[in-house]
């Protein structure tokens, strides 16, 4: 199937592309009103996936920016503790972004947690607790040495050219689980390093865009979805009446001219209704407090520094449960190119929790299964020291770790060498990454193309393997 | 479902049987090697080298893998011997030096990647080389070349033939007008040639042409059309009680003359050359002087600028640059140049040679998009697949903008070039600003000569070291930090200089091709800078002299009347922004892949009309708008079931305002539009024309792009039209709507004495028609219902303003507002 779907009577083509998205086609008025479309239900044959049986329906990205340091986290290397302060054994990559020194050993311990007997530092003592259901991959290669780049690359799949981001990708795949709700949400994401580009649609309908919530540095508390709450003055009674009004206006103008009203006219009526009802839920699922006291202390909710993105991180999954595909939780900024030990530790400490809860939270209700959570950061740092106390931008290894949907458990692919510089075996690319995260979902990446300018693209482009070790 | 695998290599269904043949041939006369002769060679070959090379290398490196990897095919014999970027993969004969063996064997080379073979099979691939390399296999991959290749360019991966013939490629010719006697009954639908070609398509279906809209749509559609804007009640009244009979077209002369109309589209050009203020990409640095360029898109459409000047100027405005110039002229040719400049680039990489040629490539994607319609950046890495545009002629065009100078400087976060415009005002100032500077520095001297004198008067002996001023007393000390302190608050004060984003000259280079489009890996020998060799055949493109970058040669290639692509692209484009969509289909693909016009013979008679005229924009508006196709109603009532994307022009098409106009005219209806010009953007507050908010590339106001306008950061060649539940949520809900439509309540509760005439007011301002008489009781009825709610709300406070507000947003909210029929 690709994104041209035949001519249907009386219909262009362009209508049903422009309104297929969001489960209109072909639908009636009295379908909609009040009815949410129950998940796993495609609500339209335009959407192109899935092409097999998904393992995970639904996505939650969290997203570290700045680059946290692979090695001072879930790669754990001995050696740099006894090569400490010695040169490099080998060569530095021919583009840096700084120069740095010397090795530089971690200031943190590491210990061995769960039956996978996963060495994890004493940055995430919580996240540890979690070893046994997580996937962590720490061979991951990108091929850009600026946030910039790496965030388009990680997002986008090119740090050269706009292109969709990857959750838009997964949303045109798979369209949304819930008719009210947007399929695509990014919570608190960077309006820098690519900003909307990197949860923007590019060439793919805007409707796959992320609907955006806050935005760096911007409170959980207050944080809003833009439009999505009337003026004080406006009543839902008020509102409901302008509706009607603008129904029946649309008809007597049609009458008026001795016209029927057509399905773009349609359309438009209806999506009057569901922004009405989108109104109606959205705000709900970000009212944290119908949540349990017990649920928001697991999320370090109200507790000082774990408060927002705790927040962030419950939001996320009240999102997920209601039928949102793609959650990219963004947290900043992991870039410590000196002070590694200082703000590493207290970047770190505000998020440990917050996933960890996350994470049994999710599978206390049994979300897990068909959830899969990403960790990640746009590249990791040098085991080499920037200043005495830095460490600098590392595209060539790094790691992110998954869970839930699909992936195995307790389970470490692909190394780094021996002082995490570079990828050196099962290297997975950005690419490799974006195929395996579409497999989970059902997608072949392959068949999910969308045509522009003249031909068919991908999110993984010409490239981009499935790394089939690491599927449950 | 189209396969990916098909996607990346469409090629072979084309293979063409002349191709094929001559293939053979070329591989007769050059087979030279000694061969194992006869059947057991060709055995040997079937049963042990075969079936390895198709299960093991194919899926990479063949005419149907999606990429040939390193430039190399094995599915031929041609393909080894040709080899890929590394070399020959098999010199016949001699399996040791074979770089083939050398991958197999897992060397410097891994082939396969994952898995070295058995040892079996690498000796049976060292015996079938040595013996002689027998292989029947007869496609020839390397001449027919259709996944794109290593360097050099070997020829086209094209169909040649389909490429010679294809339309839009061929020089223009002005098709003969259509026919019709005056008796015909299809004569009173033909007010100009337009219509003569529509209506002769729709004779071929039986079909009848749409009738002409009523007055007040007429106005309607003309004024956005233009201006981007409603028309005021006035103006509406104006022009239905002229009966004249050419008060339409004075209507269009009006619009024409507006300032309003460079405004709208401007905003269209915008659009093509992905204007915006910020940088976006991975450093978003605000590009302060970019609205110099905006400003100046606006200001020559208004002027009418020829279409091929305008295309020169921004092009090679500054090389136009020349004595006889006024101060006024030499601005706008810089300022014009910004367009090369206003792109997204990665600025912080830190490979600045990827940086640059990055830059190149994004130039070159935005013009030839742009001006051609075609996808040249397609032939960065490869030959173009559907195109006849080699590898080798984008590094030819690449060297034309690799020559010239965009940026300021590679430093670690790099600048964009901005170069000071002249001015007489500000030379003048700064010179007699001069003095000033020049006092306090000589005071400040005078201050620091006497407190040296003063120390050496003190001790004789003293030499006068840099240290001096150690000795100096405190007070001298105080009045010298005074004086520099004065010195550079003045300093500081000198008028500046007006910068503008714009391009220079740059050393002239001619650029090797970069081998599958890596910077790091070249040709040995450059490539001449010129242009994409197969429409040179069409229209020669001047020499480029040694000192120049190629540019004005360029640009002048491309605006040569003579030129097969040009006038078309653009003709099509204004067609489109009249219509909603243009005549042919894919605006900026005009290739191989794009669709055939509609009506072709239109198109092409509009172009070179167009060109005869001078490349007038304006003459162009009025042909279209006073043909009787421009003019139609909309209606969906005919042939829409044959039909439904009117590809025959029977109705005009309905169309939704884009945002720009959709946010101008709710600012307009409750009168709270500022009209100012020109200048910095703005902020979404200000209610001024939207063409002027800042386009921040990292952070698009969300209004924008909720309503279609997505990204500013690459060339935009028709805006989408979606329905989406976010638009309603803006029109339901965002304070501009709330705070326009609550100040128009308060006007009409002021100016007009009852709810009738309250209600006629407002139709006109929003609709530019009166309400029918059943609206007209249903809107009293929602009022007193609206009124009612309200009160019974906590908030009431002048319910029946609130109640009137209420109608208005609806109003603003319904289709009837937020299209155009």
């Amino acid at each position: 199937m690709s994104n041209n779907p035949s001519s249907m009577p009386n219909t262009s083509r362009r209508t049903i592309l422009r309104h297929g998205c969001f489960g209109l086609a072909g639908l009636a008025l009295s379908d909609l009103v009040g009815r949410s479309l129950a998940a796993d239900e495609p609500s339209s044959s335009t959407i192109p996936g899935p092409h097999f049986s998904p393992r995970a329906k639904r996505v939650i990205f969290l997203f570290m920016h700045g680059g946290p340091s692979h090695i001072d986290t879930f790669d754990y290397k001995p050696d740099l503790v006894t090569h400490n302060g010695k040169p490099l054994p080998f060569d530095k990559p021919r583009i840096q972004f700084a120069q740095t020194g010397n090795l530089l050993s971690s200031p943190w311990k590491f210990q061995q947690y769960g039956q996978s007997g996963t060495w994890v530092s004493d940055l995430f003592p919580h996240v540890a607790q979690h070893v046994d259901d997580i996937t962590f991959i720490h061979s991951i290669h990108g091929s850009n040495e600026a946030h910039g780049g790496a965030l388009l690359k990680i997002h986008t799949g090119s740090d050269t050219f706009v292109r969709p981001s990857m959750g838009a990708w997964i949303s045109y795949g798979l369209g949304s689980q819930n008719a009210n709700l947007p399929s695509f949400v990014t919570i608190n994401p960077t309006l820098g390093h690519g900003g909307v580009r990197n949860f923007g649609s590019a060439f793919l309908p805007p409707i796959h865009q992320a609907t955006r919530l806050g935005s760096s540095g911007v409170s959980m508390k207050t944080a809003q979805i833009e439009n999505l709450v009337p003026p004080q003055s406006m009543s839902d009674d008020l509102q409901r009446a302008q509706l009607d009004l603008m129904q029946s206006m649309t008809h007597m103008h049609a009458e008026a001219q001795g016209r029927t009203i057509d399905n773009d006219l349609q359309a438009r009526i209806d999506s009057f209704q569901l922004a009405f009802r989108m109104q109606a839920e959205a705000p709900n699922l970000m009212d944290l407090s119908q949540e349990t006291a017990e649920t928001l202390a697991l999320y370090g909710i109200n507790e000082g520094p774990t408060d927002n993105y705790g927040r962030q991180c419950l939001i996320a999954r009240r999102l997920s449960e209601s039928g949102v595909r793609f959650v990219q939780v963004s947290h900043a900024y992991w870039d410590q190119h000196s002070e590694l030990k200082e703000q590493h530790g207290s970047l770190a400490m505000q998020v440990d929790q917050p996933i960890a809860g996350l994470m049994a939270d999710l599978k206390r209700r049994g979300l897990l299964d068909d959830t899969l959570v990403i960790w990640g950061g746009e590249f990791g740092r040098t085991p080499t020291a920037q200043g005495n106390n830095g460490r600098d931008h590392n595209p060539h290894a790094f790691t992110w770790w998954m869970a839930g949907g699909g992936v195995r458990q307790g389970f470490h692919y692909g190394e780094s060498d021996e002082f995490g510089f570079y990828s050196v075996i099962d290297k997975v690319h950005v690419h490799d990454l974006h195929a395996t995260l579409l497999h989970l979902l059902g997608i072949d990446h392959e068949r999910l193309t969308y045509r522009y300018g003249g031909r068919d693209f991908r999110l993984t482009d010409i490239a981009g393997n499935v790394v089939h070790s690491i599927l449950a | 479902m189209i396969r990916a695998r098909a996607l990346f290599c469409p090629v072979v269904q084309r293979l063409n049987i002349i191709v094929a043949w001559a293939t053979i041939l070329i591989l007769a006369g050059t087979f030279t090697g000694p061969i194992a002769s006869g059947d057991e060679a060709i055995d040997f070959f079937e049963e042990r080298i075969r079936p390895v090379l198709i299960e093991k290398c194919y899926s990479c490196h063949s005419i149907m893998s999606e990429t040939a990897e390193a430039g190399l095919l094995v599915d031929s014999r041609a393909g080894l011997l040709n080899g890929g970027d590394s070399g020959p993969a098999i010199v016949i004969g001699d399996a040791e030096t074979s770089l083939i063996m050398d991958a197999l064997q897992h060397q410097t080379l891994q082939m396969p990647p994952d898995q070295r073979l058995s040892n079996e099979i690498i000796q049976d691939f060292a015996k079938w080389i040595d013996q002689g390399m027998a292989d029947p296999r007869v496609l020839d991959t390397s001449e027919t070349n259709p996944i794109g290749n290593s360097s050099p360019s070997k020829g086209l991966s094209v169909d040649p033939v389909e490429s010679q013939t294809h339309w839009a490629f061929q020089v223009l010719q002005r098709p003969p007008v259509p026919e019709f006697s005056v008796g015909d009954t299809m004569a009173e639908s033909i007010r100009n040639p337009i219509d003569a070609f529509v209506v002769a398509q729709l004779q071929k279906q039986d079909w009848l042409p749409a009738t002409i809209a009523d007055k007040p749509t007429l106005i309607r559609r003309a004024t956005f059309d233009l201006t981007g804007l409603p028309p005021t009640s006035e103006e509406v009244s104006d022009f239905l009680n002229d009966s004249t009979p050419d008060a339409y077209s004075r209507v269009i002369d009006r619009l024409l003359a507006s300032p309003r109309y460079g405004q709208r589209w401007g905003r269209h050009w915008l659009d093509l050359v992905r204007y915006a203020d910020s940088n976006g990409a991975d450093e978003n640095h605000s590009m302060p002087v970019a609205w110099r360029y905006r400003d100046w898109v606006v200001g020559a459409i208004n002027k009418d600028r020829p279409y091929d000047d305008f295309l020169v100027e921004q092009l090679a405005g500054d090389l136009l640059v020349n004595d006889q110039c006024s101060e006024k002229r030499i601005r706008e040719l810089l300022v014009a140049t910004g367009m090369l400049v206003i792109g997204p680039k990665m600025l912080a990489e830190q490979d600045k040679a990827k940086m640059r040629i990055d830059i190149v490539d994004e130039q070159i994607d935005t013009i030839t998009r742009t001006a051609l319609g075609l996808t040249v950046a397609c032939a960065r890495c490869h030959d173009h697949k559907f195109d006849p545009i080699s590898n080798k002629d984008y590094y030819a065009v690449a060297g034309i903008f690799a020559s010239t100078k965009t940026m300021a400087n590679e430093d670690f976060v790099s600048q964009w070039l901005e170069r000071p415009l002249p001015s007489q005002a500000i030379d003048a100032a700064r010179i007699a600003y001069q003095p000033q500077i020049d006092a306090k520095r000589a005071e400040r001297d005078t201050l620091v000569a006497a407190a040296r004198q003063q120390v050496i008067d003190a001790d004789p002996s003293s030499v006068p070291t840099a240290e001096i001023e150690q000795h100096f007393s405190e007070d001298a000390k105080l009045r010298i930090a005074k004086a520099n302190e004065e010195l550079a608050e003045l300093e500081k004060g000198m008028p500046a200089h007006e910068m503008a984003m714009a391009v220079d000259e740059a050393k002239p280079t001619d650029l090797p091709i970069h081998i599958r489009g890596n910077h790091l890996r070249t040709a040995d020998s450059a490539t001449s800078r010129g242009t994409i060799e197969r429409l040179r055949h069409a229209v020669p493109m001047k020499p480029i002299p040694a000192d120049a970058s190629g540019r004005l040669q360029f640009a002048q290639w491309l605006t040569d009347p003579q030129h097969p692509l040009t006038a078309r692209v653009a003709v099509n484009r204004i067609w489109m922004w009249h219509f909603g969509q243009p005549l042919m289909r894919s605006p900026s693909n005009f290739g191989l892949r794009g669709e055939r016009p509609t009506n072709q013979d239109l198109l092409d008679w509009l172009a070179s009309e167009w060109c005869k005229e001078g490349y007038s924009m304006k003459w162009l508006h009025r042909l279209i708008m006073t043909s009787h196709t421009y003019q139609m109603t909309s209606t969906t009532d005919t042939y829409q079931d044959q039909d439904p994307d009117n590809l025959y022009l029977w109705r005009q098409n309905r169309r939704r305002l884009e945002i720009e106009p959709l946010r101008d005219a709710i600012l307009a209806v409750g009168n709270g539009l500022d009209e100012q010009f020109d200048g910095p953007g703005v902020d979404l507050q200000t209610p001024r024309r939207t063409i002027y908010m800042t386009i921040n590339r990292a952070a698009l106001f969300d209004m924008f792009s909720t309503f279609d306008y997505v990204d500013p950061a690459s060339h935009i060649e028709q805006r989408p039209v979606t329905t989406v539940p976010n638009q309603a949520l803006m029109l339901m809900n965002h304070p501009l709507v709330h705070a326009q439509a609550n100040k128009l309540a308060g006007d009409l509760l002021a100016i007009q004495q009852d709810d009738s005439k309250r209600l006629t007011a407002l139709w006109q301002i929003v609709y530019q028609r009166d309400p029918t008489e059943s609206e007209h009781q249903h809107l009293i009825d929602y009022l007193d219902r609206a009124e009612k709610i309200v009160n019974s709300s906590s908030q009431a406070h002048d319910s029946r303003r609130a109640a009137w507000s209420s109608l208005i947003r609806t109003a603003i909210a319904a289709s009837e507002f937020c299209y155009v029929e």
